[in-house]
């Protein structure tokens, strides 16, 4: 057994009331590849900060070779050979390779930036690091995985040994990923040491030495790798939700008895036909049936908003067709998918809502030219309004009130009543759950779940297992902008969500 | 001051009465600043109530009126026309030309200049919302086309072949002894800011207006063909300012190329001192007809001061600018919670 570079030993860490990491062993050894993975909110990224420096204020030890340490700052730990790469790519746009990797130390000559030594000394660490990318192009004229692996260069170059890698590969096409891995290998060879924190478990697989497995703030399992099966993986990770998840499971199933036996079969309504956005989804083709949920499931930056976005024309598609009731269909823009009775919730509420006006006027909003003659008066909206707002429940029911002193959940209520003025054919839910608290989240549910028996027909995408759980009839599973599965029935399960995803 | 007030008036704090007053405090920082001026000027200065006076003060903000009721639109969308003053002058001068020096009916020359006006706002809409320029850069192009289509056309040389028309809408009155004629002009910028207030406030078009300058990703994520919308108001605001720049040759009894400089400052700082945001989605033709008012008392009561002439443009400025320190400052006590 080699000597660990790194122990984390009793890390507990809490923000407020929530305990996010509790009583947490870690270890790393020098020159190997770590695996860390565990479902959102399992605590690996707030595990990682702590090494990294951001969170000075936890309990328990950490001992770097041996001696006991307490980084202050991102920098503190820098100094001590630790770097953190972060999911969302932090990088200066506008500056060039070089520029991002010196940062405020640039080489000065009498006062002056010395940019011929700043680009000869940044070019040379790359070739030493074997990555051929010019150093003096703008770092926004990089593809993302190439601005990826500067941002590694850059950790490694301001002194980390030990890198930290937080969800490197969910913004990567195929091809970029392998290049990463190379890269890693490259890293690995001259002994470095680092971390691998995914969502995806085949990446995790195949990059990493040994893994560790955290779940709801507690470390369950440390593993060697190549004793690891996927399978494996996934159990621990939800091991021990089935009975929590359990009155979810068992309402889901009763969805599909009900739809099974012997019903006449439910026409397509919305199909795709190999429709491909390049860069983020290709190849996508489903039917999705009237009266049915049908769930979408795919980790960030699977290509599923994108999907999404596009089935409401907001984002033109390169590729292949949409079809509503077989027919071929032009979503030139958004105007073109309301008139075909599409109705979508994006993921993020702010693109949804005009926050500072009132709730009836964002209620009506989207077909306010078939409830009101084109002079109108107020009167007939607030009727409209006050209807929806009964409708969906939203709280409090004052049609003037401006939509930002809502709390999100009632505000996500305004986003649906906005489409249900008019019944709507095609309901596209992007994350509609997100970031709710229980309560809020029933609501929501129940009124899906009312269209439903109405006769909509809805996706439901979502990264949350237990939202399709609870309600979908069926889920389509997509990775990396491909569709991997299709699951229904006893099949659907968050195993299979997650093993496909 | 104007806030406090009008919270201490409708206490009761329920919803419709607290929406009231969030909307109405839009309103009162302007119209306190009118308040204040009017004051001011009466007190300081003889004749400032003088019913010819008052009068005045009207046909001086008139063609700035229509000109400004375009240029809410645009804001209204959180767009800008930098393009206006050209387009007024490029305007006039087709009007004027084609039924001067071309022969001409004086209606078709007008239509022909509303024409004009009306492509080159369309030539704005098109290369932002299509294009995509920002709009701040693409009305700086169109402005010296229209400036230079201007001077073009007219060579330099003032123009004094004004369509009968024009002369009756932009110099002539209503009644004929002093203090009880109205000139023709006032009530031509009264029934341009009427149309603006009508569409805004009360058609489909008008709430599309706002919801996409409140949002633009919201309004298009709700269906709304945002580019149409914001295109549209880039052509109502060329019209506009095709309009007001033939009112104003009627005004002035000729056409030329140049000398309407100040129009595009004075209208803009009219629209935002009346309380519009430069960042779309609030505000209206109300507070534009406010903010008009607070600049043509502005200027007329300046004059009526008798300051050094050197002294006024610095003055007005000043005050312009502590008018709109005033606003911004009533809107962020407007943007807190006001439960």
């Amino acid at each position: 057994m080699t000597e660990p570079l790194l122990t984390l030993q009793g890390i507990s860490k809490r923000f407020g009331g929530v305990v996010a990491l509790d009583n947490v062993d870690f270890d790393l050894r020098a020159g190997e590849v770590h695996g860390l993975v565990g479902e959102n909110g399992a605590g690996k990224s707030t595990m990682m900060k702590i090494l990294a420096g951001v969170y000075s204020d936890y309990d328990g030890e950490m001992r770097l070779n041996g001696e006991l340490v307490r980084f202050s700052s991102p920098a503190n730990a820098q100094a001590r050979g630790i770097g953190m790469v972060y999911q969302e790519l932090s990088a200066f746009q506008h500056l060039t390779v070089a520029e991002n990797m010196f940062g405020r130390n640039m080489p000065m000559r009498a006062g002056f930036v010395d940019w011929k030594a700043m680009n000869r000394d940044a070019q040379k660490h790359m070739n030493a690091l074997g990555l051929d990318i010019d150093v003096t192009l703008t770092m926004g004229s990089l593809p993302v995985g190439n601005q990826q692996l500067v941002e590694i260069a850059r950790v490694i170059f301001s002194g980390a040994k030990s890198i930290i890698l937080d969800e490197p590969t969910s913004a990567l096409s195929p091809p970029e990923t392998r290049r990463l891995f190379e890269f890693m290998a490259t890293l690995k060879a001259q002994g470095r040491t680092m971390v691998f924190i995914s969502h995806f478990l085949d990446d995790v697989l195949e990059v990493t030495d040994r893994i560790t497995v955290f779940k709801n703030g507690k470390h369950v399992a440390q593993l060697v790798t190549k004793e690891t099966s996927k399978h494996q993986l996934v159990e621990l990770m939800i091991g021990g939700d089935a009975e929590t998840l359990k009155p979810l499971y068992e309402s889901s199933t009763a969805a599909h008895a009900d739809a099974d036996p012997l019903a006449p079969a439910k026409a397509d309504v919305l199909t795709t036909d190999g429709l491909t956005k390049l860069g983020a989804f290709s190849g996508i083709s489903m039917a999705l049936k009237q009266g049915e949920i049908l769930g979408l499931f795919a980790f960030m930056g699977g290509g599923q908003t994108q999907l999404a976005r596009c089935l409401f024309g907001a984002e033109p598609t390169d590729s292949g067709r949409i079809l509503l009731d077989g027919q071929p269909i032009s979503l030139k823009n958004t105007t073109r998918a309301r008139a075909a009775g599409i109705a979508f919730v994006p993921e993020d509420r702010r693109s949804a809502l005009m926050l500072e006006k009132e709730i009836f006027k964002n209620i009506t909003i989207a077909h306010l030219s078939k409830l009101v003659p084109f002079w109108f008066k107020e009167t007939r909206e607030l009727g409209i309004a006050e209807e929806q707002i009964k409708n969906v429940g939203v709280r409090p029911p004052k049609p003037h009130l401006h939509v930002g002193a809502l709390s999100g959940g009632n505000q996500q209520k305004v986003v649906l009543a906005k489409w249900l003025t008019q019944t709507p054919r095609v309901l596209i839910l992007s994350e509609p759950t997100r970031g709710m608290d229980v309560g809020a989240k029933e609501e929501v549910i129940t009124i899906v779940r009312r269209l439903r028996e109405q006769g909509v027909a809805i996706l439901l995408v979502t990264t949350e297992p237990e939202a399709i759980l609870s309600i979908a009839d069926r889920s389509l599973v997509m990775r990396k902008g491909q569709i991997t599965a299709e699951l229904s029935g006893r099949a659907l399960t968050k195993e299979a969500l997650m093993k496909n995803a | 001051m104007s806030e406090t007030r009008a919270t201490d008036t409708t206490a009761p704090a329920w919803g419709p009465a607290v929406a009231w007053v969030r909307r109405r405090a839009r309103d009162l920082a302007p119209f306190a600043t009118l308040v204040v001026l009017v004051v001011f000027f009466g007190a300081t200065t003889d004749s400032f109530f003088d019913l010819v006076n008052l009068r005045n003060i009207l046909a001086q903000v008139a063609t700035l009126a229509v000109v400004s009721t375009g240029i809410t639109f645009v804001l209204l969308c959180a767009e800008i026309d930098l393009s206006i003053a050209a387009v007024s002058m490029m305007t006039g001068v087709i009007a004027s030309i084609l039924f001067g020096a071309v022969g001409v009916p004086g209606w078709v020359g007008v239509l022909a200049g509303a024409g004009a006006a009306t492509a080159l706002g369309m030539l704005n809409g098109w290369t932002t919302t299509r294009v995509g320029l920002p709009s701040f850069v693409a009305t700086l192009a169109s402005m010296q086309i229209a400036s230079g289509l201007a001077q073009y056309i007219t060579r330099g040389n003032i123009v004094y072949t004004i369509p009968d028309i024009l002369k009756y809408l932009g110099g002539s009155y209503i009644g004929d002894t002093d203090p009880w004629r109205l000139p023709v002009v006032v009530v031509a910028g009264v029934v341009v800011l009427l149309v603006g207030h009508v569409v805004l406030a009360y058609t489909r078009f008008g709430r599309y207006i706002y919801m996409t300058g409140s949002n633009r990703e919201a309004a298009r994520l709700s269906g709304i063909n945002t580019k149409n919308i914001v295109a549209a108001c880039m052509a109502i605001c060329g019209l506009c300012a095709g309009l007001a720049g033939m009112l104003n040759t009627g005004r002035l009894g000729s056409a030329q190329s140049y000398g309407l400089d100040d129009m595009l400052l004075d209208s803009v700082s009219a629209v935002v001192l009346g309380g519009t945001s430069l960042f779309g989605g609030q505000g209206g033709i109300k507070n534009t007809a406010m903010g008009l008012l607070i600049f043509g008392v502005l200027n007329n009561g300046l004059n009526q001061l008798q300051l050094d002439i050197y002294m006024r443009l610095w003055v007005r400025g000043v005050i312009l600018l502590v008018a709109l320190v005033i606003n911004i400052y009533a809107l962020r006590v407007k943007a807190a919670p006001a439960k």
